[in-house]
């Protein structure tokens, strides 16, 4: 019975690490699928376009992001595989998105509170100079490690909200994507990312929306589709709202999955419908 | 969103003389077909898309595409060309607001 019983656990094992990239790229229509097997779509554009960015633009200070971090991103090479992490200049576990406006209002001297930087930050920059430090880590494993007290926090935090049943329909993240995993909804598969190491593909292109998400989008935009409306916020002003971004509940869930997924390697930009 | 009208453009590293390859290109355009509405105001989209796109080879034709409101959002467009010697491949595009762009790359026969 016991040998049974490993020889089933080792299958299901098998089954998981199998299950990565692949699982998604099998659920996607077939006009999809040709594009990927081209070898190029709108995705690269965007990684293009934050290469762009990179070596270009000039802050108030006249730094760009090049003189700090080298040219084609010579120092940033693996750092998306660490993320998010704990950062000691700016006290906080920060995923890929607060890391850059942190490094843009620090170093290069922007100002945090001028809204008009904030609106172009989070309507033009960010996700180009995401996607283009995410494909520097191209091939290279996810490896997120758990070394400082406050990152072990939020892991704990993370993963309570995972289970949590919360808002009008008492939906949780698990719900979906650890009990009806490998179900559908509708037409579209449900991923399991924390069995899956489904993470390795993100940022990716989304057919559906046509441009280019974060996992920060992600998540949000879950937080708004389900109600997963949290006590704290404000029920009438944001209960089918996203909720504001680089809150700690975003990046808690986000450290929560990417650590589940260690092991994975990371295939970005990906593409899904 | 990427800004209206960047492209990428991929050719092989190294091409033989004569030999085909494939020239594959990305650009970023919202195409409108000019038939959908604002669900807000209840208005029509004006029509946005590329009309042409135009290659050329060290200043000689290679080709043209017409294109229209049938092409997706973000269209990809690829042909296959021989080349006699190494050269610049320049490839115009424009649409139907004014909008002109040009792209270069080397391509190197090895």
């Amino acid at each position: 019975m016991r040998k049974k019983a490993f020889l089933a656990t080792a299958v299901l094992a098998g089954g998981a690490v199998l299950g990565t990239y692949a699982v998604a790229k099998e659920q996607l229509p077939t006009h999809l699928k040709e594009l990927l097997e081209l070898g190029m779509h709108p995705g690269h554009v965007f990684a293009d376009e934050g290469s762009d960015y990179y070596h270009n633009l000039k802050g108030p200070n006249g730094k760009t992001c090049a003189s700090c971090h080298g040219q084609d991103g010579a120092k940033l090479v693996g750092a998306f595989a660490k993320m998010p992490r704990y950062y000691k200049d700016i006290d906080k576990v920060a995923d890929i998105d607060l890391r850059i406006l942190s490094c843009m209002t620090k170093y290069m001297g922007y100002d945090p509170k001028d809204k008009k930087f904030k609106k172009k930050f989070t309507k033009k920059l960010r996700i180009p100079l995401a996607t283009y430090v995410a494909t520097l880590s191209n091939g290279m494993e996810i490896s997120v490690k758990l070394d400082d007290p406050q990152e072990k926090e939020m892991y704990e935090y993370g993963k309570k909200l995972w289970f949590m049943r919360v808002g009008a329909r008492e939906f949780s993240c698990a719900m979906c994507h650890t009990v009806l995993a490998g179900q559908r909804i509708r037409l579209q598969g449900l991923p399991n990312p924390v069995k899956q190491k489904s993470y390795n593909h993100w940022p990716a292109y989304r057919f559906g929306s046509d441009r280019m998400w974060t996992m920060e989008d992600r998540v949000r935009s879950c937080f708004k589709a389900y109600f997963l409306h949290l006590n704290k916020w404000d029920e009438k002003k944001d209960w089918v709202k996203k909720p504001p971004p680089y809150v700690k509940e975003v990046i808690a869930l986000e450290l929560f999955m990417k650590y589940a997924s260690n092991g994975g390697v990371i295939e970005v930009p990906g593409l899904l419908r | 969103m990427a800004t209206i009208g960047r492209a990428i453009v991929r050719v092989p590293r190294k091409v033989r003389k004569g030999q085909a390859f494939k020239v594959q290109m990305v650009i970023t355009h919202p195409m409108e077909t000019g038939l959908r509405k604002d669900k807000k105001t209840g208005k029509i989209i004006p029509k946005h898309v590329i009309t042409k796109v135009e290659f050329l080879f060290n200043g000689q034709k290679v080709t043209t595409i017409h294109s229209g409101p049938g092409i997706s959002k973000n269209p990809y467009f690829a042909i296959m060309m021989k080349v006699g010697g190494s050269g610049n491949l320049v490839i115009k595009y424009e649409d139907n607001k004014g909008g002109k762009w040009e792209k270069k790359v080397k391509v190197n026969v090895a």
